[in-house]
């Protein structure tokens, strides 16, 4: 009898302090419980492309029609006329790609104990493992879209990937990071109040459109004056901010003119965010979710 | 031997908060509704505390919203108590909600790893215990086939030998398992049985005192939450019966399948024929006086020649069970291709009625149900005193004025 299981209701309130030092068993946990994240974040990739023909596919296709599609809608239909067509439809795609998977796992995650409910309520495992695998499957998308980014890069001779490549699985361990915190901060406060996913939605789209995703920095300075403090702040309080801007120098090395400058600087920044929101979003999950079950 | 208990519960209480609207929660959490309420609470257990001890079988009885359920849901670590604390050491495997964890689009393979790596499994063990578990479960070829394709039966059977498949220091049993067909019931309950021969703890609850008491060696008996009741099973269920006003193996848990099992009966062992004999004789009667001797025989088919037992018992017309004998509590087992078995009840002491006479055929450990149905006669029995109630006590009178000494005027 290896396995002892000890559940105390009286010790269990240890505040926000004490719940948070358990983070620390958090790598480990999942680690124990790799052959179950595995087996979701298999069966995640499955349920996406179960049944349809081509598969597995789908997961090169789509990013290279959405890439078709923004380098002619974008670059050529509302040509700014700066004659940097490919340079500004690879800015954009890099970004889509990154932000959409980075809102697609968090919109995942946010409902992700209560669509597990049945789960939840009759199976004892650990429910905090459960945003490890949506972490992982975003990563893959990101890493395709990322790949084709590169290659379209490459083979149109805009940008040639630099030694600043080498920190994109830094960037993608931030990003991951990030998915889970907001992820767990998520799936826990929408067991208890539903509209979270609904807000949620909302949000990600205005989050999007407040991110350097389809426009340059620069574009704010013109639009609000090269004194106004607005762009700054915009830039400051978004975590996705210093994200983006750090994969599109890691993908294609610093650019000025797209305000991607300073790839430690952003990836920094990003990795305080991401890990701000893991142990706000830990700690909030595992203190609460032992009412998961009862509530779902 | 000092030995350490597999389940070590103190003091657990569970209360549900119940809002009235969805929100409910919401305010409360806001500082300036403090003091209001928007929740009723309910305790399904206050106070609960036992330990289950290695290789003991305790059972768990009470009646509907007793709080068993959520006694076997925080045992299990579903759900998690509002007070006390408990320790499980060892594997603990519930069948309570079989195939629970199941994705009816993936196939019957794809969820036996999922289900096998929920239960903290590696791809190692998973792997080893596969065969054994699409073995047991009988599906064959189906287990490629997506779940959703499956009937409620081979679904069950695949939650089961998943469950059972992960050999567990304890199990968790919520009522006898009725899964599948005739044979695959009686391979779960040998399963069960299997578990118990081989000194594994488990926690039954159940509603049918008679598989309480052949199973467990204590029982905890619940009520309203809090522990009624905690003891040998014998005297835990008597005490039950009693209390709870119905005789213990009363008419309502005890349907008779006869039509099915005797239309499917073939192969497994079944009943033939019953009649009502005179104890004297041996020949056909159903009429008898208190004071009479009585056989019941059953003729019993045993294709297989499986280990049997056979019980009789005598049921008044309103449910009520006067008696019921089973082979197995006198430790004879029997195991013949075909042949009789004759119940000799000497000098009964029924008062008039008329009785049906259920007979059960069990397995050797009387847990999987073979077969049940009432003898082809019933009992009548006719009265020639002028005692009353269902049974004849033996008895004596004594008529003593007082002031009296006994025996004095001799």
């Amino acid at each position: 009898m290896s396995m002892a299981r000890t559940y105390d209701a009286t010790t269990r309130s240890k505040g926000f302090f004490g719940h948070a030092m358990t983070l620390f068993g958090y790598p480990k946990k999942i680690w124990q419980n790799r052959y179950m994240v595995q087996n979701f974040f298999r069966r995640d990739l499955l349920s996406r492309f179960h049944g349809s023909m081509l598969g597995a596919w789908w997961m090169l296709i789509q990013p290279l029609f959405m890439f078709a599609v923004y380098y002619l809608v974008f670059g050529k239909l509302f040509d700014r006329g700066t004659g940097a067509t490919m340079e500004y439809a690879l800015y954009l795609f890099s970004g889509v790609v990154l932000f959409h998977s980075l809102i697609e796992a968090t919109t995942t995650c946010c409902g992700i104990v209560v669509a597990n409910g049945n789960l939840v309520k009759k199976v004892a495992f650990p429910s905090e493992a459960l945003p490890i695998h949506v972490g992982l499957v975003s990563l893959v998308i990101y890493l395709v879209g990322a790949l084709v980014s590169i290659a379209a890069s490459i083979i149109s001779g805009t940008w040639t990937p630099g030694l600043e490549l080498l920190a994109l699985p830094l960037v993608m361990i931030v990003q991951f990071v990030m998915v889970i915190g907001i992820g767990l901060l998520l799936g826990n406060a929408n067991v208890f109040v539903r509209d979270v996913s609904q807000l949620w939605r909302i949000f990600g789209l205005a989050w999007m459109f407040l991110t350097p995703v389809f426009w340059v920095p620069s574009m704010l300075y013109a639009s609000l004056g090269q004194d106004s403090v607005i762009p700054s702040i915009m830039m400051n309080i978004n975590p996705a901010y210093p994200l983006v801007m750090a994969q599109r120098i890691s993908l294609f090395g610093e650019h000025p003119v797209y305000g991607m400058v300073g790839l430690w600087a952003n990836l920094g920044t990003a990795a305080l965010w991401a890990f701000t929101f893991l142990v706000l979003g830990y700690t909030t999950f595992i203190a609460n979710k032992h009412k998961h079950a009862d509530i779902v | 031997m000092s030995q350490v208990p597999v389940i070590e519960a103190r003091g657990l209480s569970k209360s549900y908060k119940l809002y009235g609207n969805p929100y409910g929660r919401l305010w409360e959490c806001f500082p300036w509704n403090k003091g209001k309420k928007y929740h009723k609470t309910i305790d399904a257990l206050s106070d609960v505390t036992f330990d289950v001890m290695p290789g003991e079988c305790v059972g768990l009885i009470g009646t509907n919203g007793a709080g068993k359920s959520t006694m076997l849901k925080v045992l299990s670590g579903t759900t998690f108590p509002t007070a006390g604390s408990y320790t499980v050491r060892g594997r603990v495997t519930s069948l309570l909600e079989l195939g629970a964890g199941f994705n009816p689009m993936f196939s019957g393979r794809e969820n036996i790893f999922m289900n096998a790596a929920m239960m903290g499994f590696s791809r190692k063990e998973a792997q080893a215990k596969f065969a054994e578990i699409v073995a047991f479960s009988e599906l064959g070829d189906f287990i490629h086939a997506p779940v959703r394709t499956y009937s409620s039966g081979m679904q069950a059977r695949l939650g089961f030998s998943v469950a059972v498949a992960t050999d567990p220091d304890m199990l968790i049993i919520d009522e006898i398992l009725a899964v599948g067909d005739m044979n695959f019931r009686k391979k779960c309950v040998e399963k069960i049985w299997d578990y118990k021969r081989r000194g594994k703890s488990m926690f039954f609850c159940s509603h049918s005192l008679y598989d309480v008491r052949q199973m467990c060696d204590r029982v905890l008996w619940l009520r309203n939450g809090r522990m009624q009741m905690l003891g040998d099973s014998v005297t835990v269920t008597n005490e039950y019966a009693t209390h709870e006003n119905k005789i213990a193996e009363g008419s309502d848990e005890m349907p008779f399948t006869d039509v099915e099992d005797a239309v499917q009966g073939n192969s497994n062992p079944h009943i033939v024929s019953s009649e009502l004999l005179d104890g004297d004789t041996l020949k056909p009667r159903t009429t008898f006086s208190p004071g009479d001797n009585v056989a019941v025989r059953v003729f019993v088919k045993n294709p297989p020649r499986d280990r049997l037992t056979l019980a009789v018992g005598a049921m008044r017309t309103d449910g009520t069970l006067c008696f019921a004998h089973s082979t197995q509590f006198n430790d004879l087992v029997f195991d013949f291709e075909e042949g009789h078995v004759t119940l000799h009840l000497p000098k009964i002491s029924l008062l008039s009625g008329e009785f049906t006479l259920p007979i059960w055929l069990f397995d050797e450990n009387g847990s999987h149900r073979y077969q049940e149905r009432p003898c082809h006669d019933n009992l009548i029995v006719q009265n020639r005193t002028k005692d009353l109630g269902l049974f004849l006590q033996p008895h004596h009178w004594e008529i003593q004025p007082s002031g009296q000494k006994q025996g004095a005027d001799q």
